[in-house]
C-alpha cells in the first residue's frame, strides 16, 4: 500500500505526503471570479425538461432502459395475446406464404 | 469530503440559482470558493492555472444549474465538477507534456519563484512540489485518484462514487497506480 519515496523508506513517503497536506492553497481573486460568474450566459431550461433529462442521467440510465423495453415487450406481447384470439393466424401464415405451411 | 445526511444548508440557495437568480448564484460562489479552491490546488502546479481552474469550475456550475437536482446535495454536485475539471487539467496536461516530449524544460512545470508566489509554510509547498512531480508521470485518472486519496484524505469508496467507478475497479486501480509510482520511483536517480 505504501509507496517508497525516492531512494528512501515508505515512511519517507509518508512523512513527505503528511507534509504535503500541511500546504495552504493562495487565495484566489475574488473579484474576479465573482465578475466571470455574473458575465457567463445562463442558459435558462423549462422545469420539466430538467427533470425529465434527469431521468436519463448518471445510475439512471440503465434502470430507465430497462424499464423501457419492458414496457415495450409488455406492450406487444399484450397486442400479440389479443390477436392471436381474435384473427385466424393460421390462415393468414397459409395464404401469405402460397399454401407452403399446410 | 464534505456536506452529511443532514438537510442540504445550500438547497434553497441552489434552487434560487438554479431560477436564474445571479445573486444566489454569487452567494454560492463566495460561500464555496475557500473549499474549492483548496481541492484544486492539490491538482494544480501554479497558483496561475489554480485561479483557471476555480473560475473553470463556478462557469462549470453555472452552465450546469439547470442540471442540478434538488434531491442530491449541492456541495457534492459542485465536488464533482471539481474534480472533473481537475481531472481534466491533468489529461489536457498529459498531451501538452506529449507534445513538449522533445523541449529540455517546461516552464510552466516549475513552481513560482519564492518572491512571486510566497508560501507560508515553505516546506509544507516544497513537499507538495515533490508529491506532485512524482504523480506527474501516471495517467490522468491514475493520478486524479492518488491526488484525492494521498493528498485530500478522501477514501476509496468516496472516490470510486465521484467518478462513477465500482469500488473494486477502484482498489485495483489504486493498486496498479502505486506500483506503477514505485516502479518510477526505483528506476529514476535521486536528486
Amino acid at each position: 500500500m505504501k509507496v517508497p519515496a525516492r531512494s528512501t523508506s515508505a515512511s519517507d513517503w509518508d512523512r513527505l505526503v503528511a507534509a504535503a497536506r500541511d500546504d495552504t492553497a493562495p487565495p484566489v481573486a475574488l473579484a474576479t471570479l465573482l465578475r466571470a460568474v455574473r458575465l457567463e450566459p445562463y442558459p435558462p431550461r423549462p422545469e420539466w425538461v430538467a427533470e425529465f433529462l434527469g431521468l436519463f442521467a448518471g445510475t439512471r440510465a440503465l434502470a430507465t432502459c430497462v424499464a423501457g423495453i419492458g414496457g415495450f415487450a409488455l406492450l406487444v406481447g399484450w397486442q400479440a395475446w389479443t390477436f392471436l384470439d381474435s384473427l385466424p393466424w393460421a390462415q393468414l401464415l397459409d395464404t401469405a406464404t402460397g399454401g407452403g405451411v399446410s | 469530503m464534505a456536506a452529511g445526511a443532514s438537510p442540504d444548508p445550500d438547497a434553497a440557495l441552489a434552487l434560487r440559482a438554479r431560477g436564474g437568480d445571479r445573486t444566489a448564484m454569487e452567494e454560492l460562489v463566495i460561500r464555496h470558493q475557500e473549499a474549492i479552491t483548496r481541492l484544486l490546488w492539490r491538482f494544480a502546479r501554479s497558483p496561475s492555472d489554480l485561479e483557471d481552474l476555480v473560475q473553470e469550475t463556478f462557469l462549470r456550475m453555472v452552465r450546469g444549474l439547470p442540471g442540478w437536482r434538488a434531491d442530491q446535495p449541492f456541495l457534492h454536485w459542485l465536488y464533482r465538477i471539481a474534480t472533473n475539471t481537475g481531472r481534466d487539467y491533468f489529461r489536457r496536461r498529459t498531451v501538452r507534456q506529449r507534445w513538449m516530449a522533445d523541449q529540455p524544460e517546461n516552464e510552466d512545470d516549475a513552481p513560482l519563484p519564492e518572491a512571486v508566489d510566497p508560501a507560508p509554510d515553505p516546506a509544507a509547498r516544497a513537499a507538495a512540489n515533490e508529491v506532485k512531480a512524482m504523480l506527474d508521470h501516471l495517467s490522468p485518472d491514475d493520478r486524479t485518484l492518488l491526488t484525492l486519496h494521498h493528498l485530500e484524505g478522501w477514501g476509496l469508496g468516496d472516490i470510486a462514487r465521484q467518478f462513477g467507478w465500482t469500488l473494486a475497479a477502484t482498489k485495483i486501480r489504486a493498486w496498479r497506480a502505486r506500483r506503477q509510482l514505485r516502479a518510477h520511483l526505483q528506476s529514476s536517480p535521486s536528486p
